[in-house]
């Protein structure tokens, strides 16, 4: 389990790290080309696109190192509780919310991504809309699997409490 | 059962699910009630994807968060140790400047108390400041400068309230001053009777030449933006590169292969725990507008309410119980698309409205019993909370004070206009 926690964890971080720096030469770039009059349309999008990838990927990063921002008034009161059993039932609880919340994301994702490749339209560098989309699904699939991992974690790995 | 539904997302939200899932829940419970397809929550995730600013934010955190880890905070300690020292209360008030300047670049994430915190709190109690003052000092200063160009929670404001961002940055200067003005004038006070260093020029020339190549950043992101050079978003691409340039090769602190992925790692983090908010958080807005929902707000308010003044100070008190249960990313995604139809109906300028705001949220990261700088300068200085909650109390009424100035003047943010 830990091996695939791993292997889920490395995916995000090299993806993050293309996705970071391609959107950082790229703007730069496209600033530089400007002051040539050279300008090519397909940069921007792109960018915005990567943007939206790195969100993902960030996101799985942030369920590995549990930084999602959250109300966590319960979580403080519950950090030097020494009642293990309650902090294990309250993070499975948080970890299914969760897991339904991606899920629907996913199916959402999905449908309007059939949807798009019925009438899919060029967005840029002859990419269509619905393989835009699908970074939603993909993305939040990435998601799924990692808070998937971290609730076989709590059963199985004694040392996460 | 619709009542039901919502009042248990509402517990989960209170048990600690990521707000980017209740959010989610939230407007598929609001869709699914109201007969709509399930796929306009798709649609409208994707919605961020087009949005035009969105690369600033990921841009001027990562760097942000390279500074961070490199000596940068050690280089601006000197210098404005060196330009500042010689004052009455010098050392307590570099510390308020330098950590302004870090959380604008970092977006008050918890760094600043993190990379300065370790730094700044030998160095006042060296010179002879309480325990105490020091504490809520460092913790005040977490946030401080929050209001200060390119300070990540003023692009997400300019982003869901369709504010331009340029016109935030602008307004936020002199009341972010007042601020950093109000906390300068009490730690004088409070140094009154501690040892102040001599200003020597050479020492100053040592140290500007040490911090060299930080010193052309602000110029080069304020500067730049306000001269129409580059627009905000080049900014952030400009800003990153230069400083990824200067933290691994001009200085050489941090080895391009080894520690920037780790780096790019934790500033992406973050960056992805705040835009999947975003995200979801669009459909929320969605739903919210389609139900009319700040209007219905407005019409309940306009009852009991009729003056901007009461409405600004009934503001106040709901932004500041905002901003001691919510992170100031969740506030501003959440709160600001419903308050600001409502403020707008009663003649409070958006940008001003923005100033407000994010005065309220800088107040919320030290007001008990939840504002995260209480926690992580308790994590950082191995102290109890509620030691905490004590030390942050003078600091809590002087900000107090200087939210009032902010709100009832708004000339301070308005001038420039």
């Amino acid at each position: 389990m830990k091996t695939l926690d791993r292997l889920l964890h490395n995916i995000s971080l090299y993806g993050v790290i293309i996705a970071v720096f391609v959107m950082l030469i790229l703007s730069v770039a496209n600033i530089l080309l400007r002051q040539f009059e050279l300008t090519y349309l397909w940069i921007d999008p792109l960018v915005r696109h990567m943007v939206f990838l790195a969100t993902f990927l960030g996101g799985s990063l942030a369920v590995g190192e549990r930084q999602h921002i959250k109300i966590d008034i319960l979580s403080r009161l519950l950090e030097n509780s020494p009642n293990i059993f309650l902090k294990k039932i309250l993070r499975v609880i948080i970890l299914i919310a969760t897991l339904l919340a991606v899920s629907i994301l996913i199916y959402s994702s999905y449908q309007l991504v059939l949807l798009e490749m019925q009438s899919s339209m060029e967005v840029f560098l002859g990419i269509p809309s619905s393989y835009l989309i699908a970074l939603i699904t993909i993305g939040m699939g990435l998601i799924f699997l990692r808070l998937l991992v971290q609730l076989g974690l709590i059963f199985i790995d004694k040392e996460e409490f | 059962m619709e009542v039901l539904a919502y009042l248990s997302i509402g517990v989960l939200a209170l048990i600690g699910v990521p707000i980017f899932a209740v959010m989610t829940l939230f407007a598929a419970a609001a869709f699914f009630f109201a007969d709509e397809s399930i796929m306009i929550l798709a649609s409208e995730v994707y919605k961020l994807a087009n949005a035009p600013t969105l690369l600033t934010i990921p841009l001027f955190t990562f760097a942000g968060y390279l500074m961070a880890e490199s000596q940068s905070p050690k280089r601006l300690l000197n210098l404005t140790h060196a330009a500042l020292g010689w004052l009455p209360g010098g050392v307590a008030i570099v510390s308020l400047v330098i950590c302004a300047f870090f959380t604008a670049f970092t977006g008050a994430s918890g760094v600043t108390i993190i990379a300065l915190g370790g730094l700044l709190y030998p160095m006042l109690l060296a010179q002879n400041y309480d325990e105490d003052f020091t504490l809520g000092l460092i913790t005040t200063s977490g946030s401080l400068g929050l209001l200060f160009p390119p300070s990540l929670p003023i692009i997400l404001y300019g982003i869901v309230a369709k504010v331009d961002i340029d016109k935030l940055f602008l307004a936020g200067i002199l009341p972010g001053i007042l601020l950093i003005l109000v906390l300068s004038s009490y730690s004088i006070y409070k140094g009154k009777n501690v040892q102040t260093s001599t200003f020597r020029w050479s020492e100053l020339w040592e140290a500007i030449k040490g911090a060299r190549f930080e010193i052309p950043l602000p110029i080069m992101v304020i500067g730049g933006i306000y001269s129409g050079i580059i627009t905000p978003t080049e900014a952030s691409a400009l800003c990153a590169f230069y400083v990824l340039i200067m933290v691994c090769f001009l200085y050489r602190d941090l080895n391009l292969f080894k520690d920037v992925p780790k780096v790019t790692a934790q500033s992406m983090s973050l960056v992805g725990a705040i835009l999947l908010i975003l995200c979801c958080a669009l459909a929320l807005t969605n739903y919210f507008v389609d139900e009319e929902i700040p209007s219905k707000i407005l019409e309940f308010m306009q009852e009991s309410v009729t003056s901007k003044y009461t409405f600004l100070l009934l503001l106040n008190v709901f932004l500041l119980a905002v901003g001691a249960m919510m992170d100031i990313f969740s506030a501003i995604i959440v709160v600001v698309p419903i308050i600001l139809p409502i403020a707008t109906e009663f003649g409070v300028d958006p940008i001003h409205l923005a100033i407000i705001f994010l005065t309220n949220l800088e107040i919320g990261y030290i007001t008990p019993p939840v504002g995260i700088n209480l926690f992580i300068s308790s994590f950082r200085f191995d102290k109890s909370v509620l030691h905490l909650y004590k030390v942050a109390i003078p600091y809590f009424l002087l900000l107090l004070i200087a939210l009032l100035i902010i709100t009832y003047i708004p000339w301070l943010s308005l001038l420039w206009f």
